[in-house]
């Protein structure tokens, strides 16, 4: 049964893959080496969204680490004032988790979100802002055609109920 | 996630998961109070699934399903052969089976689709492969570990379709292999330094 990727979302303790099937949407949570298989059936997804943030933990996360590791730099030019040395360990310790607090701030990360009758999925999307787009609408066209599918097959299927039953077994 | 997916209740905001009404997500663009985050929401109203199955007709004409005498039987379970009406029948693997056979074969393991937990070989495989630059004097044991659960990772990503597990799996076959040479080599190099 061959599945495509969609995206992932990743904590300190798990990374979730999104997969597209024929007829669901699969959830891999995998902690540590162990995973978990879910499935949200597209004849049963009731919401779709496309968000995009900018989390609080994230930007202090980064902002936290620009200045831990640019830290001893900055501590070198205070100590030996003249000398270069300092500032540009500075620079090349702390720019790049410099360059990830901004690129958070000013770009965000764009979240799709499945919702079905029991479960959902989520995907986050960093930089990719079309591919979330992408996804977004396919996910919603896939949705429309498997429900559309369902409705007409249980009304080409819908069993006769004889007069005076109640329609349950 | 993992506590959105236990948390989950109902539709709602994707952030914090306040469930929303019907009537404001159809809006199209939303906003929730709770979080103050706007997303863009596409509602959809799945169809219900049936909840009656037909009759078995008056006289025995047709066959009854062994569960529910009074339903008309729509096949055959492929495993125990009972009869089974709309109701009882479930579609799994391409087979037709019973609510009871189909307990028993996902509880044996035996139907993919049906299979909630499983093993990452690939992620396995990286672990291993990584951990053994830092652990190399036990090289010549998680080397070839690592190769081993690298090229499971790859049978598996194959029989399950995947797309884009190939890189992972190749990297920890180049660090796997890695390994195991440091694991032979720098000891004997060790021995070799020692000697002279």
């Amino acid at each position: 049964m061959a599945r495509k990727l969609l995206g992932t979302t990743a904590s300190l303790v798990s990374r979730t893959r999104v997969y597209l099937t024929d007829g669901a949407v699969e959830i891999d949570e995998i902690e540590g080496y162990l995973g978990t298989r879910r499935r949200v059936l597209f004849d049963e997804v009731l919401l779709v969204t496309l968000d995009r943030r900018r989390r609080v933990s994230s930007l202090v996360l980064w902002l936290a680490l620009a200045l831990l590791s640019s830290a001893p730099g900055v501590t070198l030019a205070l100590v030996r004032t003249g000398s270069p040395a300092g500032l540009v360990t500075a620079l090349v310790l702390g720019v790049p988790f410099t360059i990830g607090f901004v690129l958070h701030l000013a770009l965000g990360v764009d979240y799709v979100t499945v919702f079905g009758k029991r479960s959902l999925a989520q995907m986050a999307f960093s930089l990719r802002k079309a591919r979330a787009r992408e996804v977004f609408l396919l996910l919603c066209e896939r949705v429309q055609e498997a429900q559309a599918r369902e409705r007409r097959r249980a009304a080409g299927s819908a069993p006769s109920v004889p007069e005076g039953s109640t329609g349950t077994a | 996630m993992k506590t959105a997916a236990r948390a989950y209740r109902e539709p709602g905001c994707p952030r914090c998961w306040e469930p929303l009404p019907r009537i404001v997500l159809q809006r199209g663009v939303v906003y929730c109070g709770n979080c103050a985050l706007e997303f863009q929401a596409a509602l959809f109203d799945p169809p219900e699934p049936p909840r009656a199955a037909a009759r078995a007709l008056d006289g025995g004409t047709t066959a009854q399903c062994a569960r529910h005498a009074r339903n008309a039987a729509v096949g055959a379970c492929e495993r125990c052969g009972a009869f089974i009406c709309a109701l009882c029948k479930v579609e799994s693997d391409g087979k037709v089976l019973c609510a009871a056979c189909f307990d028993r074969l996902r509880a044996e393991g035996v139907l993919e689709s049906a299979r909630t937990t499983f093993r990452s070989w690939r992620t396995l495989g990286l672990y291993l492969s990584v951990g053994g630059l830092f652990l190399w004097p036990l090289g010549v044991v998680i080397g070839p570990t690592a190769l081993v659960a690298a090229v499971r990772g790859i049978s598996q990503d194959r029989k399950n379709g995947d797309e884009g597990g190939l890189p992972g799996s190749l990297l920890s076959l180049l660090l796997g292999v890695v390994v195991t040479l440091m694991g032979i080599l720098m000891p004997l190099s060790m021995v070799e330094a020692l000697r002279r």
